[in-house]
């Protein structure tokens, strides 16, 4: 797992080497001198230049950037499988989080690791992932192969998504927003949840919750309405 | 636009802050490092840097929330920097900030009514009933109701907290609105509420933006003029469409493809930016950027680049584009 805030995710009072130590050593075991070498093999693996200084230091001495690497050593140094990413790039700047991106993309191609990665971001998004699921109130209203869901979103909340972020490739008039926010968990609207702020609401959409449907092969969405728009650039 | 009457003139400012470090040595930290700039009724300049560059600090000290170190800044023609308290207190009616987190920036014991009406009493607006249509008024600017006015901030959303920070900077009529990052701390959907929000006001207020952030999108979007900071200097300003078409200065260059577009066959696949941003206590000698510059010379790393500008309204501070 590697959490969303770098900073906060560390003890403050422990170096980086002795944090790192303790989980190789919970995990896999082995002396104190194979201990510290693994942990400054994974130091190396995610590309910390002087990796034995780095095991010496403090949380605080590092940077954003690096603390971010050192919390991916520490989740690849009991060789998952599977590694749950919570927004790793949101707190960091834009020249750190395309190293981190990098950095993810190359371990994913060597060591063939799986990701689960959550993200807000939908540009980090499909820089990263081969799929992608969208989640609203709670439910999945839209998965499909990261391509599709970019350049035809078949749900109306990934439309209006797309259509609310400013980009960098081209000029926009106006941001189309999501009119009203989020909706409260607790009383969740009835039918499909997305319902209130949905420009193509209908009864049906009040009274019923849309099932998750195979739109297209591979591409699945919950809305009861064929929505076939190509997220264009306004430019 | 009136060219020949900027509403706002900052020239060679310069904000350094003493740190202590032991006993008897002091370090300086040059924040802002001699900026200048000039900013049109109206106009959306939009700051753009990574954190640390000193982009909130310059919004800051033009408002003399800090005291500058060095420099002038011309504010509808009066030198803010010299002006008494009363003086400065009649001036910053037109000149407003809007804070980065709307959760940390609006008093929690206030209700907004109380809040709003409180900016107007200090600036002599002695009326009630005045007050009242003047607060009415800013809600219902920013898509709030009336009833609103008597809710205390924890009953609001992140969205809507951050559309009372601007019926705050709006209550007063300003000429110029400082906006430090104003939609960073909020969801996409909510963001783009906010930034279409701050960009109507603009074309119906005549409202002049400083606009800092560190996501170049949200610039792109909402601002007429870019400039791009490194270490409490610009290095690049320019038009939207020139900056975006045609980035001149290498880290403009580095930084432009490195902010992801939601479309995956645009990823690259080097990064060209390696490193992270230098301390601004020691800075780099020469050009600040020299050691992670791509294109870097011999003479990057003993003289510090001056602001050239190669077409009108196009600057940028590199050498590549020198006398030669």
């Amino acid at each position: 797992m590697i959490f969303q805030e770098p900073s906060t995710s560390m003890n403050p009072s422990f170096t980086i080497g002795s944090q790192m130590e303790e989980a190789i050593r919970f995990h896999q075991g082995g002396g104190t001198s194979e201990v510290k070498e693994k942990a400054l093999a994974m130091l190396r693996a995610v590309k910390i230049p002087d990796p034995a200084r780095i095991l010496s230091q403090y949380p605080h001495e590092l940077s954003g950037g690096m603390l971010q690497r050192v919390m991916i050593a520490m989740a690849l140094a009991c060789e998952p499988d599977l590694l749950i990413c919570d927004e790793p790039t949101t707190a960091l700047d834009v020249s750190t989080q395309a190293q981190i991106i990098d950095l993810l993309n190359d371990l994913r191609r060597e060591k063939k690791t799986s990701f689960l990665f959550i993200t807000h971001d939908l540009g980090v998004l499909s820089w990263v992932c081969t799929y992608a699921a969208v989640m609203y109130g709670g439910n999945i209203v839209e998965y499909s192969d990261i391509r599709r869901l970019v350049r035809s979103p078949k749900h109306p909340y990934t439309q209006a998504l797309m259509g609310a972020t400013p980009r960098l490739d081209c000029d926009r008039d106006a941001l189309d927003s999501i009119p009203g926010s989020v909706p409260n968990l607790i009383h969740p609207p009835t039918g499909c949840k997305f319902h209130p702020r949905c420009d193509r609401a209908q009864s049906i959409c009040e009274k019923e919750t849309p099932p998750l449907q195979e739109k297209e092969q591979g591409h699945w969405a919950a809305c009861f309405f064929e929505i076939n728009a190509e997220a264009a650039c306004g430019a | 636009m009136n060219e020949s009457h900027p509403l706002l003139t900052v020239a060679d400012l310069k904000k350094h802050f003493f740190i202590k470090k032991g006993f008897r040595e002091t370090q300086v930290l040059k924040a802002v490092d001699g900026v200048s700039f000039q900013l049109n009724p109206g106009e959306a300049l939009g700051f753009v840097g990574e954190s640390g560059c000193g982009k909130t600090t310059l919004g800051r000290t033009v408002l003399r929330l800090y005291e500058p170190t060095a420099g002038v800044i011309f504010f509808d023609g009066k030198d803010v920097c010299h002006l008494p308290r009363e003086g400065l207190r009649k001036i910053r009616a037109r000149m407003q900030i809007i804070f980065q987190d709307p959760y940390s920036s609006l008093n929690p014991r206030m209700t907004v009514g109380a809040m709003l009406n409180q900016i107007l009493y200090a600036h002599g607006v002695n009326e009630g009933a005045e007050r009242a249509r003047r607060c009415g008024d800013a809600m219902e600017k920013v898509g709030l109701e009336q009833a609103h006015l008597k809710r205390f901030p924890h009953e609001f959303s992140g969205g809507q907290r951050q559309r009372i920070a601007i019926a705050r900077a709006l209550i007063l009529y300003p000429a110029l609105i400082v906006a430090d990052e104003p939609s960073s701390a909020l969801d996409m959907s909510i963001q783009a509420q906010i930034l279409n929000l701050m960009r109507s006001l603009q074309k119906e207020m005549n409202i002049a933006y400083m606009f800092i952030t560190h996501n170049l999108s949200a610039a792109r979007f909402l601002c007429d003029r870019i400039a791009v900071m490194y270490l409490g200097k610009v290095v690049e300003v320019a038009s939207r469409t020139q900056l975006f078409d045609n980035p001149c200065h290498p880290y403009t260059k580095a930084l432009l493809p490195l902010c992801p577009v939601p479309d995956p066959d645009s990823r690259v696949e080097q990064v060209p930016l390696k490193g992270e941003v230098p301390s601004p206590v020691n800075p780099p000698s020469g050009c600040a950027f020299h050691p992670r510059c791509p294109d870097v010379m011999d003479v990057c790393s003993t003289k510090a680049p001056e602001l050239l500008t190669l077409e009108p309204g196009h600057d940028v501070a590199c050498h590549l584009y020198g006398k030669t």
